[in-house]
């Protein structure tokens, strides 16, 4: 302990020189002591004061004890209390929150803790009226409950808690900014109130459940429903998909409000849970959503109510997300049985239920949050505050420091009481569990233990009750509990749908743990509902949503329905008993499922084979996993689906196939496309809650991409994309044909070899074509074998161990690989690998791999890319072939390697196509066989003349580089007589017409090629133009270095200048799909 | 107090990296780094100028709250910048960040400008993460970088204002609506 060595008025003289000490402390609290009065003048010196004690506390909770001691003896927080009730301004304010904040997130000893949790200082400060229309203020505030919230244990609950006093400020305090416009607070009192649930303590839970749960839950469920409703006024003034900011930020503020609630379920507090359940039942799920589905005109005007669409919308969002089991079971009883009551419109007169119809209703809440708090007896009272200073000094060494109202009985009596409730949740646990498969045991169990309380549960929410629910304390079980400890029974929450049961008075049914609802209950499938013995199963819900899967208007409500089942039948909530008495259980049995079901879900897909139709890609996805959810289950052996079904969903196939015909054509960009969508139905597999936050799916479907809407998410636009779109509706339906009839896909991926190489395997490269190769990337330089397989691009080390083995290092597929030559070095290539689905997918991704590969001398170099050419080639021709043969479509002759006779590009073309003409002829020069390095070198003098014009043409290429699109459609003369000239070299070649000649064509053209063809759309698109002239049939396929994603905005621009060069307005839009220029020549010679 | 805009942050990472010992540093000068003391807050603002514009910063840290994940959604979609923090004393802390970044695309706002930090850069002896591999991390997922320390305040104070005016050229550039009142709301604007 401190030494008073100094007199108070000496101490102001010295001033403690090192800023961390209890010396500080104890000259602060004489700054304090001076200053308690708040004035213009001391302002600043008390808010330095206030930081300067946070500091000195937490180093001293650090490093010295004494400082604690000194500012318990001298209670200090009594002095932020003082300053605080002279209303002293933001400054200070702030600076006191922010001190308090300082204090609980850093201190790190407990008993630092209990001193400054004791004698409830800190809850007078919750308590106390700050400025809250000052943000700061009110975000300083909040976060200083937060941060005491996440202090909260069994330990330091009774300092926050008072059970006797109906007493627990941060909670009820915090539970005030619930609905606060500022989206921090609300987080931020969301974060306390899941904080506060956790907290194991049975009389707090008591408290909640009882005192706060109903108030609470019912303006928070108001909320949420005044929130759907204003989700849909805004897509209708936000119907432009272009500025739908404040739609998408309201889905994801409803997703949000859903999260929170599923967030308090998996607490597992089975009393809260209830009310919770009860409440989003009754008052929002059921007379808000569901009612809107059916709910005719007349009905609308005096009941607030959402259209269709976001009724289904926001159901099957509580489907994806919540999976408490009473609740989803409760709901989609209802769904799919109907109410219990709507059902029989007449009511027995015995009913306990005498508003009928309207006991479900959206209504707004009787009394604010704050007044229902009231109401229910929450201690709105300040706190005495004793200084019981002497007694802390004594206990403090005791660790827990029990000054707030209890007595040392009342304390002891609490420590034993979570265990019970730990007990207690433990035992109702197994219970659960045990029951799993049925658990209507332990629900009607729950059902039916009622307690009084529970009259007044169910009553003050209702809307019609105008007058709130003021209980005597001795009525409620928490009143009770003071004095019985077995009256944790009587939390045991019942149904209010229970009192429906014909014969059971509360009376009765106030007996608890009584299991006689299940004698009475019906022998359907139930979940919480308990139906009389006479109900009659109504399918009007169910029957709405089939009806709602029709596309022929429009999918977006199709969309929803199909995913609401989609999630239903996933949530692991749902009791399979319900499912299954409906069909909607994936079963083995063809019997078993829901025909009607099937059959819109067979129409879905029918309307999506059609030409003209308005059904999304993603909806006849949707359909298909949907289908395939129903009837297949994983196992092999016969198909569950009946014959009817079966032959329907053929035909759908069959005309898929047929619709696909129209658009095939044996060139590269169909091939590109046919894979690219392969690739992407196999490695995206359809995210279901991702799809589901997709705001713009509630706004009305387009077809412009100029929207940036995902293809799949809207309606085709243009012939690519309806190409697009038709090879993905074949090979989805294509797809699930196979698996509802368990068949093997034996024919896609069009090529198994392509990933038959892997990394780090050891390869017996004895007798295969190497090329040695330095690779050169931006941080090193390696030394590498390059081979090139039937649809791979594999780079070797040689194998230390075997001669002639090498070890792969490096594997991409060939089609990823792009080249461009290194126009200052002949002997160097840039290859750039993309990373496979680069071009299918969108954004801009990182290159597998970006490097310079130098080769020993120029003739490698040149092999080395014919070759990559080469084996693309003849892998695409492969390819298109299988394509033809899924269609059924007759093999189109083999376009065997062949030459076209070389003419001089002037008598082939008029000037300003020469380039094009003289493109095409080099697509003659189709080598079959590999050329090996030894064949070209006998011909250097011709590649070397070749070499020379490369130059010349790289120079002419200099200037189209730099061209805008517009001027390079009229290619530069210059060009033109380079070509020619190298036309001429190719003719000298071709007219020796030795085998090795035919090597060296390939060689000169790929000079050419490259040198005139290096990049830029200018290239690609001439070549277009040439190759509809030429082969109408085959447009040319430039392909790799612009992804469709990316060049989605260009179709536009560039379709003006295309509709007047080509009659078709197909071939332009293609080359967007597309890509490197250099396969062109190929491509048109393929044809 | 008036201000142009009001920006939220959030401040993720590991725990220990430091993440409250920045707020605090950043928001509150006043509190001098000491050898013998570590303080940290979960909550700061803090007023600062860009463009001759007063733009308010509210920090906001989700310590503690990753059990639930509507918290951890909603505070990601409340937020305009995000700084995501790892020690480059402890590598696993580096090697967790793309579970981060990956939390933090799939809830945010694709606009959110996200800054990365190396904290704790006074602890040279002690690095296990290199400058380089933070700065080819950043590269890679487009982030900004920087590394920092809350003791010695080196770059604490780049890190927070080079976020804002990364938010703020956004802004100018249009690709943030200001309208949106989750991240700009400004109501206390006078």
């Amino acid at each position: 302990m401190f030494q008073r060595q100094r007199n108070w008025w000496t101490e102001v003289i010295w001033k403690p020189k090192k800023a961390h000490s209890l010396e500080q402390l104890r000259y602060h609290h004489y700054i304090l002591t001076k200053n308690a009065v708040v004035t213009d003048q001391n302002r600043s010196l008390l808010v330095e004061t206030l930081r300067s004690i946070a500091e000195i506390l937490i180093w001293g909770d650090q490093n010295d004890s004494t400082v604690f001691d000194f500012f318990l003896e001298k209670n200090m927080l009594l002095f932020f209390l003082k300053i605080l009730n002279q209303n002293p301004g933001t400054y200070v304010c702030v600076q006191l929150l922010q001190t308090l904040n300082i204090l609980f997130e850093n201190i790190r000893h407990e008993t630092s803790l209990y001193y400054l949790l004791s004698n409830n200082h800190v809850n007078s400060i919750i308590i106390h009226k700050f400025d809250f229309s000052n943000e700061e203020i009110l975000a300083y505030y909040i976060s200083f409950l937060k941060t005491l919230s996440l202090k909260l244990n069994l330990h330091v609950i009774n300092f926050f808690f008072n059970e006797r006093k109906n007493d627990y400020a941060l909670y009820t305090e915090a539970l005030k900014f619930f609905d606060h416009k500022e989206n921090m607070v609300r987080i931020a009192v969301r974060t306390l109130t899941l904080n506060v649930f956790r907290v194991n303590d049975k009389a707090m839970l008591n408290f909640i459940v009882n005192k706060t749960a109903n108030a609470y839950f019912c303006n928070l469920i108001w909320y949420i429903g005044n929130h759907a409703i204003e989700l849909e006024k805004c897509s209708i003034t936000e119907s432009d998909h272009l500025h739908c900011g404040r739609l998408k930020d309201l889905v994801a503020d409803h997703l949000d409000h859903l999260h929170y609630i599923n967030d308090i379920l998996c607490l597992n507090i089975v009393e809260l849970n209830e009310i919770l359940t009860d409440f989003l039942l009754d008052r929002l799920i059921i007379p808000l959503y569901l009612y809107s589905l059916v709910t005719d005109d007349t009905a609308k005007e005096n009941k607030p109510h959402i259209c269709k669409l976001f009724a289904l919308y926001l159901i099957s969002q509580i489907f994806l997300i919540i999976k408490h089991p009473p609740l989803v079971s409760t709901l989609t009883d209802v769904i799919l049985q109907g109410e219990e009551l709507t059902s029989s419109p007449v009511q027995s007169p015995s009913s306990p239920r005498k508003h009928g119809y309207g006991v479900r209703s959206f209504t707004a809440p009787a009394d604010s949050l704050e007044q229902a708090l009231l109401a229910c007896g929450i201690n709105n009272e300040g706190y005495t505050i004793t200084n019981r200073l002497n007694d802390l000094a004594r206990q403090r060494s005791r660790h827990v420091a029990n000054s707030k109202f209890y007595t040392k009985a009342g304390n002891q009596e609490k420590k034993w009481r979570p265990d019970e409730a730990r007990q207690k949740a433990r035992r109702e646990e197994t219970e659960n569990d045990v029951n799993v498969p049925e658990n209507d045991v332990t629900l009607s169990e729950n059902d039916v233990s009622f307690s009084e309380n529970d009259v007044i549960r169910s009553e003050s929410p209702k809307g019609a009750l105008s007058d709130s629910c003021p209980v005597p304390m001795n009525d409620t079980p928490l009143g009770q509990v003071t004095g019985d400890d077995d009256d944790g029974d009587g939390l045991m929450m019942t149904k209010e749908t229970s009192n429906e049961v014909k014969g059971f008075t509360t009376e009765e049914s106030a007996i608890p743990n009584s299991v006689k609802v299940s004698d009475v209950a019906p022998p359907l499938p139930k979940s919480l509902l308990v139906r009389p013995a006479e109900f009659k199963p109504s399918r009007m819900y169910f029957q709405t949503l089939i009806k709602s899967l029709d596309c022929s208007h429009d999918d977006r409500e199709a969309l929803f329905t199909l995913c609401l089942f989609h999630s239903l039948i996933k949530n692991q909530g749902v009791d399979p008993d319900l499912l299954r008495y409906i069909g909607l259980f994936p079963s083995q049995q063809s019997d078993n499922y829901n025909d009607d079901l099937i059959q819109a879900l067979i129409k879905i897909m029918e309307q999506a084979s059609k030409h003209v139709n308005k059904v999304r890609l993603v909806t006849l996805q949707m359909s298909v996993i949907l289908l395939k959810q129903l009837v297949y289950n994983g196992h092999p052996g016969q198909s569950v689906l009946k014959d009817v079904h079966l032959a329907l969903l053929e035909n759908v196939r069959e005309s898929c196939t047929l619709e696909l015909r129209n658009y095939y054509k044996s060139d590269d960009i169909f091939l590109d496309m046919f894979e690219a969508e392969y690739r992407q139905m196999k490695v995206k597999p359809l995210n279901v809650e991702h799809l589901m936050m997709d705001a713009s799916l509630l706004l009305p479907v387009t077809a412009t991409p100029l929207t940036g809407i995902e293809f799949s998410k809207r309606l085709a636009c243009g012939e690519v994309e309806h190409t697009q779109r038709t090879v993905r509706v074949f090979l989805m339906v294509r797809e699930l044909s196979l698996t509802v009839r368990r068949e093997p896909e034996r024919q896609l991926p069009l090529s198994k070899v392509e990933y038959s190489v892997k990394e780090n395997e050891v390869l017996d490269l004895n007798n295969s074509d190497l090329i040695s190769c330095t690779v050169v990337d931006e941080n090193r330089t390696l030394r590498r074998f390059l081979v090139i397989d039937e649809a791979q691009f594999i780079l070797v080390e040689p194998d230390t161990t075997r001669l002639g083995w090498g070890v792969v290092k490096f594997v991409a597929l060939l089609q990823d690989v792009e080249i461009s030559p290194d126009k200052y070095d002949s002997r160097s290539l840039f290859i750039t690998i993309h990373q496979p689905f680069a071009r299918s997918t969108r954004g801009p991704r990182r290159p597998l791999m970006t490097a310079k590969f130098m080769f020993d001398d120029y003739v490698r170099c040149m092999s080395a890319k014919q070759r990559l050419h080469r084996r693309r080639t003849s892998l695409r021709h492969i390819k298109l072939q299988r394509i033809a043969q899924l269609l059924e479509v007759p093999i189109m002759a083999s376009p065997a390697p062949h030459f076209f006779p070389i003419t001089p590009p002037s008598f082939s073309q008029p000037s300003i196509a020469s380039p094009q003409g003289f493109r095409s002829h080099p697509g003659g020069a189709v080598a079959v066989s590999d050329i090996s390095l030894d064949k070209s070198l006998s011909h250097e003098k011709t590649i070397d003349e070749s070499a020379n014009i490369e130059v010349s043409a790289d120079t002419a290429m200099k200037d189209h580089r730099m061209a805008a699109p517009e001027s390079c459609l009229h290619p530069s003369q210059t060009s033109g007589d380079q070509a020619r000239a190298l036309a001429s070299v190719l003719d000298i070649s071709d007219q020796r017409k030795t085998p090795e000649s035919d090597d060296v064509i390939e060689l000169a053209s790929d000079v050419l090629d490259t040198s005139s063809w290096s990049d830029g759309m200018s290239s690609e698109h001439s070549g277009a133009a040439l190759s509809d002239r030429k082969y109408p049939s085959a447009p040319a396929t430039p392909r790799g270095q612009r992804r469709f994603g990316n060049s989605e905005f260009h179709i536009v621009e560039w379709r003006v200048s295309d509709l007047n060069r080509n009659n078709s307005m197909s071939e332009p839009s293609l080359f967007l799909q597309a890509s490197e220029g250099n396969d062109l020549q190929e491509d048109s010679k393929t044809s | 107090m008036s201000y142009a805009y009001l920006f939220k942050y959030i401040i993720i990472g590991d725990t220990g990296v430091g993440k409250s010992c920045l707020l605090l540093q950043f928001t509150d000068k006043r509190f001098q780094p000491v050898h013998d003391l570590t303080i940290g807050v979960e909550f700061g603002a803090r007023m600062i100028t860009i463009d001759s514009k007063q733009i308010k910063l509210q920090i906001w840290d989700t310590a503690g709250q990753e059990s639930f994940r509507s918290i951890t959604r909603s505070y990601y979609r409340g937020a305009a910048g995000a700084l995501l923090v790892y020690d480059i004393t402890r590598r696993d802390t580096f090697n967790h960040l793309t579970t981060w970044l990956e939390d933090a695309r799939q809830h945010s706002s694709s606009n959110m400008v996200i800054m990365l930090i190396g904290n704790k850069s006074d602890l040279e002896a002690r690095r296990e993460v290199k400058r380089e591999e933070g700065e080819s991390f950043a590269r890679e997922h487009g982030l900004i970088f920087m590394e920092t320390s809350a003791k010695t305040a080196a770059n604490v104070e780049e890190a927070f204002i080079d976020t804002a005016k990364e938010i703020y050229k956004k802004i100018q550039e249009g690709v943030f609506d200001i309208n949106n009142e989750v991240l700009f709301e400004n109501w206390f604007l006078c």
